[in-house]
């Protein structure tokens, strides 16, 4: 009995000390937004006549695959522009509010990711997104400003699903904070400029 | 019998546990007289993980007396303790979209190289992503004598006092065919710099204030002078036996290592080595 004990406890500490030690990176083959994101129930939508194009997703970030580290090296299989673009057009779907713009208006949006990663903190896991944002009209600059979404949470396994509810929330967030700007933008006809290079998150 | 077959089981699972540590854990290891010979020319391959700069938490430990549940209210204080740190840290984040520390030290090191002239730099490289692999083919492909790899972190502490700037350094002397990719290094040391800012007792907030005021002026300043000082300790330590000449200075440097050995002093800042032979400096900030 002590002796399966024993190899039972050796068993446990191997596993634990071998998942300690292992490198070998998480790779992420997809991630579709609306799973697992979390709207918020006050969540903004476009005044009616107000649309957003999507004009272009960039990646300004210097290793495109590198979506951090949780004990392990998280790396994106995917098209992670195509996500983060999928994101902001469920912005069309944002209309029906009951506010109008006195004119259909269409702002364009080029959007630049600058950082997206997680990373483990104690047993608590911490998602980042920074991505700027330049709004134009009819080809008229408008203003550009940066947004973070961060998400901070248990981390329970370290899964996959966990991972990708993290991202996905995190730019649920700026996806939310664009909404509002470009309400803004719609309702004055771009008439009043956004801030310009000031970043705002969740809350503000 | 089961008193002893008890006794066994711990000692077998201690063992393991220390093996296994021993095997994650990094020493010290001064480049040899005959290495420091050879080597003329270096690579220089820098890896740094994080994206952003962060803040270090106080860990609770409550169940370091045992106890799932304690283990659960650890986790949940964690937790508290990391939302709290991500939103304290952000301003000073924002400040930096766009700032690359990978830049910065890649920057100091190739001047600091160049500065002292030996080894000659072919190449400096700076990557985000790593694996043993990866850089056992680095060391192959490599044009020089040898690949200095350094793996730096940034980051403040839990208080917001201090901007702590540290890269662990190893160098793999070049060798064809492709190495094993638990190739051990023939250099292995580690260096430190914090920064504190010199107003004393200041609150969180304030301190977070202090790094993130002027478009996070004295956080970009005081990284960019840890990545100097960073390429100048290990440069240092590169040559000669520098251990045996130092010597015990008593230097107010470290509050825990009170038996620094004082190398230099400059500017606001002092540089030691500590008892582990870790270099580490500190430096103030106004």
């Amino acid at each position: 009995m002590t002796r399966i004990r024993v190899l039972f406890l050796l068993g446990m500490a191997a596993v634990f000390v071998s998942a300690g030690c292992s490198t070998a990176p998480m790779k992420l083959q997809a991630i579709n937004y609306g799973e697992g994101a979390v709207e918020q129930p006050n969540a903004p939508s476009l005044p009616d006549g107000c649309k957003v194009r999507i004009a272009s997703v960039q990646d300004r970030r210097a290793a495109p695959s590198d979506l951090g580290d949780l004990g392990k090296p998280v790396q994106a299989e995917f098209d992670i522009k195509g996500w983060i673009a999928e994101g902001l057009r469920s912005l069309e779907k944002k209309t029906g509010s009951s506010l109008s713009t006195p004119e259909a208006t269409t702002i364009d949006l080029d959007a630049e990711l600058r950082n997206a990663y997680i990373r483990g903190v104690a047993t608590s896991k911490a998602t980042n997104i920074v991505l700027t944002v330049k709004y134009s009209l009819k080809d008229r600059p408008l203003s550009e400003k940066n947004y973070r979404g961060q998400v901070t949470c248990i981390n329970w396994i370290g899964s996959e699903g966990e991972i990708k509810d993290s991202f996905n929330e995190a730019l649920a967030q700026i996806v939310q904070s664009v909404a509002v700007d470009v309400s803004v933008l719609c309702n004055t006809a771009g008439d009043q400029t956004l801030h310009s290079k000031q970043t705002i998150s969740k809350g503000e | 019998m089961s008193k002893i077959s008890g006794i066994a089981c711990r000692i077998s699972v201690l063992l393991l546990i220390v093996v296994a540590l021993s095997a994650c854990v990094e020493n010290y290891r001064p480049l040899s007289m005959d290495h420091q010979q050879k080597l003329a020319t270096a690579d220089v391959y820098v890896y740094i993980k994080q994206q952003e700069i962060y803040a270090l938490i106080e860990r609770s430990n409550m169940a370091a007396g045992g106890g799932l549940l304690f283990a659960l209210a650890d986790s949940a204080i964690n937790n508290q303790r990391a939302k709290e740190q991500e939103e304290y840290v952000r301003p000073i984040r924002d400040s930096l979209i766009g700032y690359d520390f990978g830049t910065a030290l890649t920057g100091a090191f190739s001047r600091q190289m160049q500065t002292v002239g030996w080894p000659q730099i072919r190449k400096v490289t700076f990557v985000r992503e790593y694996s043993k692999e990866k850089l056992a083919d680095v060391v192959a492909e490599s044009t020089a004598d040898a690949v200095l790899f350094l793996n730096a972190d940034y980051a403040f502490v839990p208080n917001f006092n201090r901007l702590r700037v540290a890269t662990a350094a190893s160098i793999y002397i070049k060798t064809s065919p492709k190495p094993d990719p638990d190739m051990s290094p023939v250099y292995l040391n580690a260096a430190l710099v914090m920064t504190e800012a010199a107003k004393k007792d200041m609150s969180k907030e304030d301190a977070v204030q202090f790094w993130a005021a002027d478009n996070a002026g004295r956080t970009r300043a005081s990284l960019e002078k840890g990545a100097a000082l960073l390429a100048k300790m290990i440069s240092y330590d590169l040559k000669s036996d520098r251990v045996a000449e130092e010597r015990l200075e008593k230097a107010d440097i470290d509050p825990i290592f009170t038996d620094v050995k004082l190398v230099s002093k400059e500017d606001d800042c002092l540089i030691g080595r500590l008892p582990v032979n870790t270099l580490k400096s500190y430096c103030s900030v106004k």
